[in-house]
């Protein structure tokens, strides 16, 4: 089967790619806490984050279209949540429209305010995290969670899931073939009730594999401890790197 | 000859009722190439998972298995799991970490390996399957063959005197399916295989053993219990064609 792979853009070979996953993981986070920690995000601080992603992301030579359909979608939820801020923010009003009945809709300054500020924010995160994931080797950053000391039983489900996405769809796949070729005309009813079983099917094949998995865990000798080996090291393009992030972030709280 | 894997009266139900072994007793030499063969449910999977202790280890109950001459018992385990390697049926739940190095690194670095010995480790086992240029790449994009001779590394790579195969050749295409058969001729080790490819068994296997109902039918000469009509259809098995006259 086919599938576009998680990480598609992870294996070209740029200076970002290059980096060394922990410092990037660390840069990157720092970079986040930098832009999630401003109070309001004036248009001038967006500007600056932006130019700054802007030239991560052209240095790593991932397409931008790529980009901005992975930020779309995902901004998409963003915008959901954010969206009531405007109304439900108490203060200067900018628009007002009465409703029969005696209500009335009216957009608050502060509200507005709020919802750019919380927009700008997450879409600035977003472009940040999918950069983060698009330039790293997914094992890698697994391997540099692992040494940053993230609890290892998240690291050994991220794992998995790495692992088995792929695997899982192949067999809903497969499911969904057999499905179409035994009722190619399926009424919403019977479509709805054979989408049920299809993933019921799914968790009980699921929970089978991870017994066998862990059999063949098992099996060599696993005693509950993931132990990995990597071969990462620190260079000066990375300490260089981690500086420039370092020294931007300070800069930008004086502006 | 060395007597390597000796089991007696081994009996095995699982937690649903089903009773997969009954007393089931068998005897592997040293260097030996076995095939286990029976119809569906036999019981030869459930076998198989007793002889590295993934099942049965009961601490009530004396052991029923013996790996050269050691009783497959919890305070053994570590050391029986070094001495028996299992290659499981589905690739898919043999290769659970995300790249083929860290796969076959599995083993050796839970056996507490030295850590600058083990690239080696990896590179010579991934050399014998001949999958040493797929070193980097990660499990989910390779071939069903592929998959299939880097498990084989990822066993060989703890270096095993004992080699337990279950359905090695299951869905593999002609060409892979001969490979992983002249694979498997290469190595000087025990074998067993559980498989319904009677004709890799005539090929590769001196010694055959019929289990049905969770019982040891019979064993012997691999051509000449696959040639008895009669045995072969009493166990839901049928004579390979290449010995049907």
């Amino acid at each position: 089967m086919h599938h576009a792979f998680l990480d598609r853009y992870a294996y070209l070979e740029s200076f970002v790619h290059k980096l060394d996953p922990r410092m990037k993981l660390i840069a990157f986070f720092l970079l986040l806490l930098s832009i999630v920690l401003h109070d309001v995000l004036y248009p001038r601080l967006f500007i600056i984050y932006a130019a700054m992603i802007s030239v991560l992301l052209f240095i790593s030579r991932i397409p931008l279209s790529f980009i901005l359909r992975k930020a779309r979608s995902i901004s998409l939820i963003s915008v959901l949540i954010a969206l009531p801020l405007p109304f439900f923010t108490a203060g200067e009003k900018l628009f007002s429209v009465s409703l029969p009945g005696g209500f009335a809709l009216s957009i608050s300054r502060p509200g507005m305010v709020l919802f750019l500020n919380v927009l700008g924010k997450s879409f600035l995160s977003i472009l940040l995290l999918i950069l983060l994931f698009n330039s790293t080797k997914f094992p890698d950053l697994l391997k540099a969670f692992e040494r940053l000391k993230v609890p290892a039983v998240m690291v050994l489900i991220l794992n998995f899931f790495y692992r088995y996405i792929f695997v899982l769809i192949d067999d809903m796949e497969r499911m969904l073939v057999a499905m179409k070729s035994r009722g190619p005309r399926m009424g919403k009813f019977a479509l709805f009730k054979t989408l049920g079983a299809i993933l019921g099917n799914l968790f009980l094949r699921s929970f089978e594999r991870a017994e066998r998995v862990y059999m063949a865990m098992q099996a060599r000798n696993f005693n509950g401890k993931m132990h990995t080996l990597q071969s990462f090291s620190i260079s000066g393009g990375d300490l260089a790197f981690f500086f420039c992030v370092l020294l931007a972030i300070t800069g930008v709280r004086f502006i | 000859m060395n007597e390597v894997i000796k089991v007696t009266d081994l009996s095995f139900e699982y937690p649903d009722g089903t009773r997969a072994l009954n007393a089931f007793s068998m005897t592997i030499f040293k260097g030996e190439t076995v095939g286990i063969i029976g119809p569906n449910g036999a019981g030869k999977s459930t076998l198989l998972l007793h002889l590295n202790g993934i099942h049965g280890l009961d601490d009530q109950v004396p052991p029923s298995v013996r790996i050269e001459g050691i009783p497959v018992t919890r305070r053994n385990i570590a050391e029986i799991r070094k001495k028996v390697g299992i290659v499981f049926q589905d690739p898919d739940d043999q290769l659970f970490t995300p790249t083929v190095f860290d796969d076959v690194a599995f083993g050796p670095l839970n056996e507490g390996m030295r850590k600058e010995e083990i690239p080696k480790i990896v590179r010579a086992s991934l050399k014998k399957v001949g999958m040493e240029a797929c070193i980097n790449r990660t499990s989910h994009h390779l071939s069903f063959g592929e998959k299939k001779k880097i498990s084989l590394a990822t066993i060989l790579s703890c270096s095993p005197s004992i080699l337990i195969l279950d359905e090695p050749t299951g869905n593999l295409d002609p060409h892979s399916r001969r490979e992983f058969i002249s694979l498997i001729k290469s190595l000087e080790l025990t074998i067993l295989i559980a498989t319904h490819d009677l004709e890799l068994v005539l090929e590769l296997c001196h010694r055959v053993l019929i289990i049905n109902r969770g019982q040891n039918i019979a064993s012997g000469d691999s051509r000449t219990a696959l040639s008895n009509g009669p045995l072969m259809e009493e166990n839901g098995l049928e004579i390979p064609l290449s010995l049907r006259t």
